[in-house]
C-alpha cells in the first residue's frame, strides 16, 4: 500500500517514482541487469503500480538470468587462463 | 564433468544453470516460510528477495576483482611490464559465492533499514533459503570443475576423477569431492534451519545458526581445496578470512539481538 496516497493514486494521476520505473524499463530493454531489478523494486515499493515498473522488473530478471547462463564460469575460464598466462 | 549442457543448439554453462535453479528453489522455500508464520508482508518479502538476489549478483562478480586488484597493488613488482589487457583479464572474472553473500547482506540491510522492514525477521527467513540455494549451486561447481578438492589416492572413498573436459580441475587425477561434501553439508544445514525457524518462537535462531555454522564448515573445507589459485594470503585463503569475519558477525549479531531483547 502506498502510505503517501492511501487510495493508491495521487490526485494528479502520476504514479510515484515514475522516473525510476522508466529507468528500470530502459535498462531492462537494453539488456536487462540487476540495476533494472533494483530500480523496479524501489519504484514498486514506493507505490508505483504501473505496468512500466513491472515490465522493467521482468526484463531485468530475464536479462540477469541470461547473463548468468551465458557468462557464469566463462569468467572462471578467463581467470584461470589469464593466470596461466601471467 | 559436465561444464556445459547443450540446450537448443547452444552450450549453456551448467554452473550458471544450477546457480539460477538454486535461486529459484531458495525463493520457493523463502515464500513457504513467509506464508507459514506471516511475520512479514508477502509483497515486502518478494521485494527483499529480489534486492538480495541483485545485491548477490553484484557482490559475486566484484569480490574477486577487488581482491585481485589489492593483490596486484601489493605485489606490483610481479606485474610490472604486463599489458593493460593482461592485467584486466587477471583482475576480472569469476563468480564467487562469498562475494554474493556479502553483496546480498549489504543490499538487504540497506533496503530494510530504508523501508523499515524488520531485519531479524528477514535474516531468519533468508538463512534456510540461502543454504539450500547454495547447496544446489555447489552441484554446479562439481559439474563445472571450477572448484575442486585436493589430490587424494584413487582408493579414497570420497575421490572423484574429472575427465578431460572441465573448467579448472586437472583431468584424470583423483580429487577429494569437496563440492559434494559442501553441498550435503549445506543441505543438512538448510533442513535444520528450516526446522528451527518453524518450531522456534525465538527470533534470530535461524540466522545465527547459519552465520555461525556455515563459516565453520567453510573454513574447515577450505583446507581440503585443491584450487588455491583463488587466493591465499599468509596462512589462510580469502574464503577463510571471510568465513572468520562472518563467524564474528554472527556472534555480534547474536549478542546485539540479546541486548535489544529481540532475541536469541
Amino acid at each position: 500500500m502506498n502510505d503517501q496516497f492511501p487510495q493508491g493514486m495521487p490526485p494528479s494521476g502520476e504514479q510515484p517514482s515514475h522516473g525510476l520505473a522508466i529507468a528500470s524499463l530502459v535498462l531492462g530493454i537494453l539488456g536487462g541487469s540487476v540495476v533494472a531489478i533494483i530500480l523496479a523494486v524501489i519504484a514498486k515499493k514506493n507505490g508505483n503500480t504501473s505496468g512500466i515498473a513491472t515490465a522493467g522488473l521482468v526484463l531485468g530478471i530475464i536479462g540477469t538470468v541470461g547473463w548468468f547462463l551465458l557468462f557464469a564460469c566463462v569468467g572462471c575460464v578467463g581467470c584461470v587462463a589469464a593466470l596461466e598466462g601471467l | 564433468m559436465q561444464p556445459f549442457i547443450n540446450i537448443f543448439g547452444r552450450d549453456i554453462p551448467t554452473y550458471g544453470l544450477l546457480l539460477i535453479s538454486g535461486a529459484v528453489i531458495g525463493w520457493f522455500l523463502f515464500s513457504f516460510l513467509v506464508k507459514r508464520k506471516n511475520l512479514i508482508n508477502s509483497n515486502d518479502a518478494m521485494f527483499v528477495y529480489l534486492i538480495a538476489i541483485s545485491g548477490a549478483g553484484i557482490g559475486s562478480v566484484t569480490l574477486r576483482p577487488i581482491m585481485n586488484i589489492i593483490g596486484v597493488i601489493f605485489s606490483w613488482e610481479n606485474y610490472r611490464g604486463r599489458s593493460i589487457i593482461e592485467l584486466f583479464n587477471y583482475v576480472t572474472g569469476e563468480v564467487v559465492f562469498l562475494g554474493g553473500l556479502l553483496g546480498g547482506l549489504i543490499a538487504v540491510v540497506l533496503f530494510c533499514r530504508y523501508y523499515k522492514i524488520s531485519i531479524p525477521i528477514v535474516f531468519d527467513l533468508a538463512a534456510p533459503a540461502v543454504a539450500i540455494g547454495h547447496s544446489i549451486g555447489r552441484i554446479g561447481c562439481l559439474l563445472g570443475g571450477c572448484c575442486f578438492g585436493m589430490e587424494v589416492s584413487s582408493t579414497h572413498p570420497f575421490a572423484i576423477v574429472y575427465p578431460t573436459v572441465s573448467l579448472g580441475a586437472p583431468a584424470g587425477v583423483p580429487l577429494l569431492a569437496v563440492p559434494i561434501i559442501e553441498s550435503v553439508f549445506l543441505l543438512i544445514l538448510a533442513i535444520v534451519l528450516t526446522g528451527v525457524y518453524l518450531k522456534s518462537h525465538k527470533q534470530g535462531l535461524s540466522a545465527t545458526g547459519y552465520l555461525i555454522f556455515y563459516p565453520i564448515g567453510r573454513f574447515i573445507l577450505e583446507f581440503f581445496r585443491g584450487d588455491i589459485i583463488r587466493g591465499t594470503y599468509g596462512w589462510f585463503t580469502t574464503s577463510q578470512y571471510i568465513s572468520m569475519g562472518l563467524f564474528v558477525f554472527g556472534i555480534c549479531y547474536c549478542l546485539i539481538l540479546q541486548k535489544r531483547k529481540l532475541h536469541v
